[in-house]
């Protein structure tokens, strides 16, 4: 993926992305009922609702406004990106961690691959019972729910981007005399970065689905609990606001992370 | 000159078992002593083993039978005395030209500032004093073979293995190469092995060929008359070209 050649606009490009707003519009005239598809302006006057997200216990303002909502928006915002991004990180650092040790040691490869080979199979959504029985309310569970699926992914994601390595790179640095550690740090490191980068990718998008789910769930706070509420309230127009909002964090995070990964590459032959 | 024995292999064999678990030896019995400051040339056909012998004494092989001596000791592992020029394209395409010239030196703790040094001194030698702060991928073939002879050269090994190092370059790279080699072995003198297929290449570099044949025998060992050092006169001598065809006969 070529991130660097940048983003051009053209006249069929801005059609192309303002054809989904047409076909909303004219499909909600059509359906015309607000709870099964609000229209684009009545998702804009629902704004200002999302200020009484959570009632007076939780923090929420007692009259709609432009004002409250962004407050809400933000706060809610705030503790979702920090739950994503500490769980991903944790799961990152924990699954490449374990990739390393599973090249260096064969015992411990033997011990943790059946491990790997069976905890794979289970659906991330399908331990987030198991983990709210564990960690009931805790904030530590969901982190560590997002870092076991995040880490899961990243440890097989690690562990072939090593195997997938030159073994002449390996074979030099032994002959100019590397110990195994120093092969560790400066051979199996940065040359799986761009596979993990790869890796990673994919595994954000992922994340911001599980954040998510353990949201929807297991907590009280956060744009995932937003949309839960607005669910149970039919507020079909605040759904869709919160959707829009997902839409535009997860292309943030994605550029943010192609301009970080860009850099620790700029080694990499370019591809076509 | 030819008095210390540098490398000396005794009764070697190796034997490696392919997947479907079926032997194949590639040494039985071999012998054989490379004196100090020596520039040899193992020539035979492909899958004799040249590849592995150069490997075993990398130590990054180890053989089923027999022993390798380096300076009368056994070699166990690999090391950084013995630097190894590959056929692949061997550089590490994450560090600069520089840093790869410095690659050796930084594993072995040289400060910052002797190594940079070192290196810049090695990058002017291979003739490409403005591409420091160039990555790989912006080198051609050639380059970046100059780069690994240079980052080999610039860890200051006592034995130089090199395996096939100029098979795929074009002719006139090749020759190129060949030159500048030959320019810094005569100033540094290292014992060197050199693994090839191409005749005029083993005789224009060698001080002595040896000649496998497939079932991983020496059957010749042929000393190579030209006087040192030499120029580019003794590539298209009458001499080179007997010599040659001497040679085709194993072939």
């Amino acid at each position: 993926m070529n991130i660097k050649k940048g983003f051009k606009l053209n006249p069929i490009r801005i059609l192309g992305a303002l054809s989904l707003l047409i076909i909303w519009f004219i499909a909600s005239k059509i359906i015309n009922n607000g709870t099964i598809l609000p229209s684009p302006i009545a998702v804009i006057n629902a704004i200002p609702d999302l200020a009484t997200f959570g009632g007076k216990e939780l923090g929420g303002f007692e009259k709609p406004s432009y004002y409250g909502a962004f407050i809400v928006l933000s706060r809610n915002s705030l503790v979702t990106f920090a739950r994503l991004l500490s769980g991903t990180l944790i799961g990152i650092f924990a699954g490449v961690s374990l990739a390393l040790l599973i090249w260096w040691d064969e015992t411990i490869r033997r011990f943790i691959e059946p491990l790997i080979l069976t905890l794979r199979n289970i659906p991330p959504l399908a331990l987030l019972p198991l983990f709210m029985i564990w960690f009931g309310g805790w904030e530590l569970g969901n982190i560590l729910f997002i870092s076991s699926s995040v880490g899961m992914m990243i440890v097989i994601n690690s562990v072939t981007a090593i195997r997938n390595l030159s073994p002449v790179q390996i074979r030099l640095a032994k002959t100019l005399g590397a110990s195994r550690g120093q092969i560790l740090k400066t051979v199996i490191i940065p040359g799986i970065i761009p596979e993990l980068a790869g890796g990673v990718r994919v595994v954000l998008g992922m994340a911001w689905a599980i954040t998510l789910g353990a949201e929807f769930l297991a907590v009280q706070s956060g744009i995932g609990r937003i949309l839960i509420f607005s669910m149970n309230y039919l507020a079909t127009d605040r759904m869709i606001i919160i959707l829009l909002i997902f839409i535009i964090y997860a292309y943030l995070t994605f550029i943010v992370f192609s301009k970080f990964v860009n850099y620790f590459t700029l080694w990499m032959p370019e591809r076509e | 000159m030819k008095s210390k024995v540098k490398i000396k292999a005794e009764g070697l064999c190796k034997i490696f078992y392919s997947e479907q678990n079926e032997k194949n030896t590639v040494f039985k019995n071999l012998n054989l002593e490379i004196y100090d400051e020596e520039f040899v040339s193992f020539i035979g056909p492909s899958g004799c083993g040249k590849t592995t012998l150069l490997n075993i004494i990398a130590g990054l092989e180890t053989c089923t039978e027999g022993k390798i001596l380096i300076n009368n000791q056994l070699i166990t592992k690999p090391g950084a005395d013995r630097g190894m020029v590959f056929q692949e394209n061997a550089i590490f395409p994450w560090r600069k030209v520089i840093k790869n010239i410095e690659y050796g030196l930084e594993m072995r703790q040289i400060n910052k500032q002797n190594r940079r040094s070192i290196a810049k001194e090695y990058l002017k030698l291979v003739g490409l004093e403005g591409f420091a702060d160039y990555y790989p991928k912006e080198l051609s073939g050639g380059m970046s073979k100059r780069v690994a002879i240079a980052m080999v050269f610039a860890n200051n090994p006592d034995t130089l293995l090199m395996d096939e190092p100029f098979g795929s370059l074009d002719y006139v790279t090749k020759v190129e190469l060949q030159k500048e080699l030959l320019k810094i072995w005569q100033k540094e003198r290292k014992t060197t092995l050199f693994v090839t297929h191409d005749l005029e290449e083993a005789l224009f570099l060698s001080d002595r060929i040896f000649v496998f044949d497939k079932n991983s025998n020496v059957v010749e060992v042929v000393e190579v008359p030209f006087s040192r050092p030499r120029g580019e006169e003794v590539r298209n001598s009458k001499e080179l070209l007997e010599q040659k065809k001497l040679l085709w006969r194993y072939f």
